[in-house]
Formats: structure tokens, sequence, C-alpha cells
């Protein structure tokens, strides 16, 4: 079964467009969705969780189009926001009596436990806590009740490198279930290069690829080569090439060059940078 | 629905000390004080200002978008603001009526009908200002709802300073007391539902 199904996806807003999104998650998988600011991330998510209204496409939830009711579909779905959006007055305590009668399976417990892992105080007002301390609560939140599917809307904003890690390696602990999947979108490309198996990348509100992680990785490559060197590679083989001052960057289709040919591995950040300055 | 009410208690415990304070204190001048019906009510009409002043901290702190992420309906999520009216209202209604049954058993006597049918009135205009104001607040944020809602307390107040010009004591005089209080009271929950409902509407469609 599939956890997320995003079938013609469309929501217009005045100068932006989310244009045709489709994309699947399949369920007990971990996706990353890349893109700049106002590329239609935030949108994405807030239309998978009936935040806004899609104009046309289909949302398919756990097998289930969410066309109807989604409350449902929420009790088995945990979400970080960038702002995370808990109460200001709220302590951590009273943020674990209110989720109580808010999601079915929730877990005190479990709660506790994570707030004692992430050393968060309990009888802290929520506005007196830090950038970091305010994410892992929301991250609490949304391990504490059970979810099968997680929706994180840039987590890994404003963390320091040693948070961020934690926090990553807490989604990897989600994801052994076998069942359990996540969609993340990030700036932080590194975190998501550690943690996916899928990438989309999103630019001006369309799909430029969805792809899996290590599929991909292994698809493409860097070559760093003189102008003429290039020209000399068969057309199909070279995707995007960036000039500079000592000759062209260039990414290539690795099974469609010589093996002569020295291929340097491409990273997820370069490898997005070059797609989006190509469809640009 | 629980989880909702129970985060409204705690942000009023937090941030609604001072009408709590505010309501003591006129309660209290109501008390010593001869024939101030201001002091006896103005808690009314305060107490209209607690949700739109509960959804201005649900604004800035993100809990808008925040609380569409978890299992409840948007008319649930308008419900609890109305409930939240609702049973400040009431008991700011009981605490009054408390102070002046005491106060006038202690003095002339128990005279219950025009005080009810004052506390009555300024509790449908309380309900009617906070009526008016809340499904603008849900369409257009805070900030201009609350300006709407000054505005409709001045407005109200100032309207009512002039009817009673013409109308006290000639309603009583036109109509039987049970039948003013049964109309006005029926007016009171028909302005409140319908706005209830219309913030239901506001909101469903509104994008967070």
């Amino acid at each position: 079964m599939n956890a997320i199904e995003l079938k013609d996806l469309t929501k217009s807003y005045s100068g932006f467009t989310l244009d045709h999104l489709n994309l699947v998650l399949p369920a007990g998988c971990i996706m990353g969705l890349i893109g700049e600011n106002g590329a239609g991330k935030s949108t994405t998510i807030k239309l998978i969780l009936d935040i806004i209204h899609k104009d046309s496409g289909n949302i398919v939830l756990f097998g289930r189009d969410n066309g109807g009711d989604i409350k449902l579909a929420k009790e088995d779905i945990g979400v970080v926001l960038d702002d995370v959006g808990i109460p200001e007055c709220l302590t951590a305590k009273q943020v674990g009596n209110v989720m109580k009668y808010t999601f079915k399976n929730w877990d005190m417990d479990e709660y506790f436990a994570l707030l004692r892992k992430l050393s968060l105080p309990d009888s802290k007002p929520f506005k007196d806590f830090s950038r970091g301390m305010k994410m892992k609560l929301g991250i609490a939140v949304a391990l504490s009740h059970k979810a099968k599917l997680l929706l994180l809307d840039e987590p890994t904003l404003g963390l320091d490198p040693v948070v961020r890690d934690e926090v990553v390696e807490m989604f990897m602990d989600f994801t052994r279930e076998e069942e359990h999947s996540i969609l993340i979108s990030s700036h932080i490309v590194s975190d998501l290069e550690k943690l996916c198996d899928y990438v989309a990348f999103l630019h001006h509100g369309k799909l430029l690829l969805c792809e899996e992680k290590d599929r991909l990785l292994a698809e493409y490559g860097l070559i760093y080569c003189t102008e003429e060197e290039l020209q000399s590679l068969p057309p199909k083989a070279v995707k995007y090439r960036k000039k500079n001052p000592y000759g062209v960057e260039a990414l290539i289709l690795r099974n469609a060059v010589p093996g002569s040919v020295k291929v340097s591995p491409v990273g997820i950040e370069d490898l997005f940078v070059f797609m989006v300055k190509g469809a640009q | 629905m629980k989880g909702l009410l129970l985060k409204e208690w705690y942000m009023m415990r937090k941030y609604c000390r001072v009408y709590l304070l505010i309501t003591l204190v006129f309660l209290a001048v109501s008390f010593v004080s001869n024939n101030n019906i201001f002091f006896s009510f103005y808690p009314c009409l305060l107490c209209g200002m607690i949700p739109v002043n509960l959804l201005s901290y649900d604004e800035r702190s993100g809990w808008i978008r925040y609380s569409g992420t978890l299992p409840y309906t948007k008319s649930q999520i308008v419900s609890a603001k109305y409930l939240v009216g609702l049973f400040s209202l009431v008991a700011v209604w009981a605490a009054t009526s408390i102070v002046q049954t005491i106060k006038m058993s202690l003095n002339d006597g128990f005279v219950s009908g025009g005080y009810v049918m004052t506390l009555l009135t300024m509790s449908i205009l309380t309900a009617a200002c906070f009526s008016v104001c809340l499904p603008l607040v849900f369409k257009f944020g805070t900030e201009k709802g609350r300006i709407v809602y000054y505005i409709m307390i001045c407005l109200f107040c100032g309207g009512s300073a002039v009817a009673s010009q013409f109308f006290t004591g000639k309603l009583e005089k036109e109509f039987a007391p049970n039948l003013l209080f049964i109309g006005l009271s029926l007016i009171g929950i028909g302005i409140y539902a319908l706005s209830w409902y219309l913030s239901i509407v506001i909101y469903k469609r509104r994008e967070v």
C-alpha cells in the first residue's frame, strides 16, 4: 500500500501554480521534497492535510481518497511545521494533556519518554524554549500518537548541526517500523540525502523528477573537463553543463559515457541545482 | 473537542487573568455603590472580548495552521471559540446575579424584574457584539475583527443609551414581562446561533 498518492494535484494562487503534481510515497519509505522558496513544497503538504483546498486532482492517503473526511486519516499523521504552532503559554506537560484528548492513540508514557530523551523541560512555557527545543517538542508530539505517516515541513530549519543530527536520527528510528513513512521538505539537502529513500524535485510548482535516491546517484555523475572534451561525448549523455573559468562542469548520465571518462559522484544538492538551472 | 477546550482553558488561565480582576473590581464597586448599573454589567461586555483575544494569540503562535493538522474538523475549531464565549458569559452572568441578589436582599428587598431585564439586555448586547465580530475575525483575522468589536460596542452602547430614553418602562407596559423575557432571550440565542453557523461556513472556506 502507498502512504500517499497524489494524482494531477493542482492549486493556483495569483503568480503561482502547483501544476498537476503526481507523486507516490510507498509505505515504509522516506521521501524528500526539495525545492527553492516558493517551489510548492509547503503548498503540497498543506493540500495533503486539507488545510488549503485543491483546485483539482486527487489525494489518496493510506489507500483512501481524502476527498471526504480527512479527520480520520489525521489520527495516523504526525505533522511538524516550520513554525511548530504550539500556543506559547503552554508547557510541554499541558501540551501532552491537550493531545491526550486530541488523538485516540495518544501515548502519554511515550511522550514523556521522548521529552526526557530530548532533554525538554515539562513545566517551562513554550515561548521560553529555544528554536531547537520548540522543534523537538513538535517532533515529540508527532511521534507520540502512533502515527504511520510523518509530514515534516522544514523540520530542521534553524537547528544547529548537533540537534539536526539528533532529529534526523529520530526520523530514521521512526521508519524502522515497516509501515511507517515520511514526507519531508527541507532546504538542507544534506539532511535529506542522509535520510531519504526517494527524492522529488519541485521547481516553480512543477515536479522536475521523483526518483529513488540511490538510483539517481548511480545514474548521474559529474565531469570536469574542457569544452572540446565535452563536445566529444555523446549529446544524450550530457544533461546539463556549467561553464567556469577553468573549463566546464557537466552533469552526465553515467551509462552513456565511455568508461575511459572520469566521472565523479554527484550529490543530491548539485543534482538539484543543475536540474533547476537546466529547467530555466 | 475536549482537547481544544482544554487548550482554551489553559490559555484563559494565562491570558485572561486581567478580565477576572476587572470583573471582580467592577462587581465589588457595583456592590458598594448605589444605582450604578454600569459597574454591574460592564464585565458582561468585557467577556465578549475573550474569544477574540484567544484567537489573536492563536494567530500569533501559528496554532491556527497547526490545529488544521490535528484530527479536528473546522466546525469543532470554530465551536470551541463560541463555547468559550458562552461559558464566559454564563460565568459573568452568574457572578453578577449572585452579587446583585445579595445586594438587593441586604438593601431594599428582592426586586428581580427590572434587574433581570437589564442583565438580559446587556447579555444580548454582548452576544450581539460578539456574534457580529467573530465571523469577521474568522474571515479577516483578529486585528480587523478587534476593531470591529470596539466599533460594535460603541454603537450598541450609544444605541442603547438613546433607546433607553424612549423605551424605559414602556416595553414593560406594552408587553407582559414573561413575553419580553422570552422574546429577548430568543433574539439573543438566534443571533448567536446564526453567527456560529456563519463562522463555521466562513472558516471552512478559509485557507490557513
